[in-house]
């Protein structure tokens, strides 16, 4: 009996040491002697210039406010696994980057792994309630709380048909042919076209009308719940509407996919179109004529400059602000952090300091860039030690321009941002939890069904019902039923707060 | 008996029609086996406008050294990674055979009393695991290998299939008697073992380690759990990670706003990708025709009984 204890206790004993070994590190952090350290888990690629930069920073941000960053960069492809994997473990660390497209930001905070922060907000953020859109802080909260400080940029969605300028050139044609209006109407407008495109260059490879797999279109004049036009779930935009709808059930969208089967029928849109991932070969191989993408001012010139070739385009509808666009990229703060305080500090001083900003954005004034004007600044070779994604770093707004930028690139996007229209069930975050498992089939079977209609691969009048039916089958009504409860409370709840603000 | 005897010299000759069309099979299923290989070299010599034009193809219609120029720009990435994977291949398997190979034989030992559990605890890993998110917590909360070596060895360390082919080995081929004898001799029990038995088994060891070895090579599941650091980045994973950011730009690049272009611009190409491939894959192809025999011999290693 004796021995078997000791065997016992032989096994277990391995683990005690190396227990003990890794909490000796995690001690070493965080004295309260020495500054806080903050740990950052942010998306992007390893850069090699990265501890340079950041001691550089530390020195910086040790004076001001007595903080230390330990930024971690975790590759694109895999960040949404590993950040699960960190926050369901409860691993200890203090900000990380969060969005609606990878670590989601509603679901993660709906699991309490985010810090609430509107507290925090007011007490040391007020540089980012002066600097942010409004519409930012308002917008991504889940259940009245914000758990992400977003990134200062484009706050709404305007949908842009993007065309080939040397195409359009040759063939005749130019914008002011086209009627660029809401919607569908503009996206009859273009039909000549694209007849003419398929008529004179079908035979060296062009395609007409480039859409994909995943492409989802976007009604002018509706809203999404889940964010994603082909999940059933949308409100109409009008003032004080609340009703939930499916919006695969409305005249306006089965039109639009009458139109695509057309297009698909003449040949407009490739054959296999609903198994193509993007449409990133066709624009670098220059065989696309037509194709959409997101609009943000000058992004004519972006575009062009990714293809290498002229790229012009017409906005779709008039820019909304929604759910999904105002959590593009936020950065949220682990509900483990140990100090609130001074990470709510650092994010202040991340979206206010012009030095500290373009610090973490570009590198060191003098080896990364250099400085051409006051706020205008010019690569140097070193630059590719370290390139940043832009949004994961805050405020956009106090970032230098770069040599091709226009002076009022800034302005521009204030313009636009101020263009926006806001849904009125801004910052209304569905619950799921309550139908977890109809959820999932609901969407299994809007996997099924959702790229071959989109893309016009199959006739709608036949397939849509097919597709409610399965919906239906799949408990469509009990989602929507939960939804339509949710959002009656979160309706008089934000009845009661805008009272409450009147009053005072 | 007569009769046989004049027509084969060999009960193992074969007809020469059957020698034909097996010969004709093996080949077969050789070039599949190799046609995969040739043509992802032949796609990193490829040129990069040439596979969005006309996609993958044997003969690419432009050659172009891109992708390897690619590569020699950002090698102190792959350099390093190549030193990670190597340092922990060489440390991982001495590590696993050294573990391996003294639990085996314990258990192996019909005198030792408690081989009954020990062959248990060993085997009841291979039917019943704890699934990985809890290996998960253990890992990265207990035992702290987040960031560490330990995250990149210790998970493999361990495999109890290859414990219990070695016991078998160990069983079946070194008589008791022999054990016996060195004892007589005066032989304490780490000398039997590592002068008797380890010499004895050296087809099985060499099976083992070369088993061993390539999946620490090829494994990148446990570092993506484990590491978040560049610097410890072994090969497999750096790989990974390229393959999976160029597609998640691609596809997310409407979403991520300005500076796409900018990162885009960085990114290594799809030739850079294959590029990579053919430079993680070409050491480990290269060993292999050293071990193949050991490699065969494993096969029957613990199925032969006396």
């Amino acid at each position: 009996m004796r021995k078997k204890i000791i065997l016992i206790l032989l096994f277990i004993l391995p683990v005690f040491i190396f227990n003990s070994c890794s909490e000796s590190v995690s001690k070493k952090m965080g004295t309260s002697k020495n500054p806080y350290n903050i740990i950052w888990y942010t998306i992007g690629t390893h850069q090699k210039d990265l501890q340079m930069v950041q001691a550089k920073a530390n020195e910086y941000l040790r004076k001001k406010i007595g903080v230390e960053l330990d930024i971690t960069i975790i590759d694109w492809g895999v960040y949404n696994e590993k950040m699960s994997m960190i926050s369901i473990s409860g691993q200890e660390y203090d900000l990380c980057f969060t969005a609606a497209w990878t670590n989601n930001y509603v679901n993660q905070s709906m699991r309490g792994a985010f810090y609430p922060l509107n507290k925090l907000l007011d007490e040391y953020g007020q540089g980012i309630k002066k600097v942010l859109n409004p519409y930012f802080l308002s917008g991504p909260r889940v259940d009245g709380e914000l758990y992400g400080i977003p990134c200062n940029k484009e706050v709404a969605l305007q949908i842009a048909y993007r065309f080939n300028a040397k195409f359009l050139k040759e063939l005749g044609f130019s914008l002011s042919d086209f009627k660029q209006k809401e919607g569908i109407n503009s996206l009859r407008s273009i039909e000549p076209y694209l007849k003419v495109v398929y008529e004179k260059m079908h035979d060296h490879g062009v395609i007409p009308y480039s859409i994909w797999k995943d492409y989802s279109y976007l009604l002018p004049n509706q809203t999404y719940i889940f964010g994603n036009s082909g999940v059933p779930g949308a409100v109409v935009l009008e003032k004080d509407n609340y009703k939930i709808i499916n919006q695969w059930e409305t005249k306006e969208f089965m039109d639009y996919l009458k139109l695509c089967h057309e297009f698909y029928k003449k040949g407009y849109i490739a054959k296999d179109a609903a198994l193509v991932q993007n449409s990133n070969a066709e624009v670098m191989s220059e065989k696309f004529a037509v194709d959409t993408g997101q609009y943000q001012p000058s992004a004519d010139v972006v575009w062009s400059e990714t293809a290498g070739y002229k790229i012009i385009s017409f906005p779709a509808f008039k820019p909304i602000i929604t759910n999904t666009t105002v959590s593009g990229a936020l950065v949220a703060m682990s509900i483990n952090a140990r100090r609130p305080d001074l990470n709510m500090k650092f994010l202040n001083l991340l979206n206010t300091d012009v030095y500290l900003r373009n610090l973490l954005q570009y590198g060191i004034d003098g080896i990364h860039y250099e400085k051409t004007g006051p706020n205008r600044i010019k690569y140097l070779p070193a630059h590719n030690n370290y390139i940043m994604a832009d949004f994961t770093l805050g405020n956009l707004f106090i970032t230098y321009l770069l040599p091709g930028d226009p002076d009022d690139k800034w302005e521009q996007f204030r313009k636009f941002n101020a263009s926006g229209k806001p849904s009125q069930i801004l910052g209304f975050n569905p619950n799921i939890i309550p139908v977890t498992s109809a959820m999932a089939a609901v969407m299994n079977v809007k996997k099924q069904y959702c790229s071959d209609l989109f893309t016009g691969t199959v006739d709608p009048e036949v397939v849509v019902p097919q597709y409610l039916e399965a919906l239906k089958t799949a408990g469509l009504d009990k989602v929507l039923g939960e939804m339509q409860k949710q959002l009656d409370e979160w309706v008089k709840t934000e009845k009661i707060k805008k009272a409450v603000t009147k009053n005072k | 008996m007569t009769v046989r005897k004049k027509s084969k010299g060999n009960p193992c000759d074969i007809s020469r029609a059957s020698n034909l069309t097996l010969s004709i099979i093996v080949a077969i299923i050789a070039i599949i086996c190799i046609y995969p290989i040739v043509l992802m070299f032949m796609i990193s010599l490829s040129s990069e406008k040439s596979i969005l034009l006309y996609g993958y193809k044997f003969f690419p219609s432009h050659y172009s050294l891109e992708a390897y120029r690619y590569m020699f720009k950002v090698g102190y990435q792959l350099l390093h990674s190549y030193m990670i994977t190597i340092f922990v291949t060489v440390v991982g398997t001495i590590l696993s055979l050294v573990i391996s190979t003294l639990y085996a034989y314990a258990i192996s030992r019909d005198d030792f009393k408690y081989r009954k559990l020990f062959t248990f605890i060993a085997l009841f890993p291979l039917m019943f695991s704890g699934g990985f998110v809890a290996s998960y917590l253990v890992n990265s909360q207990l035992l702290g290998f987040t960031n560490s070596f330990l995250g990149l060895i210790m998970p493999l360390a361990v495999n109890g299939f290859f414990i219990l082919i070695l016991r078998t080995y160990f069983k079946t081929t070194i008589p008791a008697a022999l054990i016996e004898a060195a004892r007589i001799d005066g032989a304490g029990e780490f000398r039997i073992f590592y002068q008797i038995v380890v010499p004895l088994s050296k087809p099985v060891i060499a099976t083992i380690s070369l088993l061993t070895a390539v999946a620490y090579w090829n494994d990148w599941w446990d570092p993506l759990l484990y590491i978040n650091k560049a610097s410890m980045t072994p090969v497999q994973l750096l790989l990974q990670n390229t393959q999976t950011n160029m597609q998640f730009i691609i596809n997310n690049s409407s979403s991520l706003s300005s500076n796409s272009v900018e990162l885009l611009k960085h990114m290594p190409t799809q030739t850079a990708i294959f590029a990579i491939v053919v430079l993680a894959t070409i050491p480990i192809l290269c060993t292999y025709p050293f071990f193949q025999k050991y490699v065969v011999s494993g096969m029957t290693v613990g199925g032969v009984k006396d």
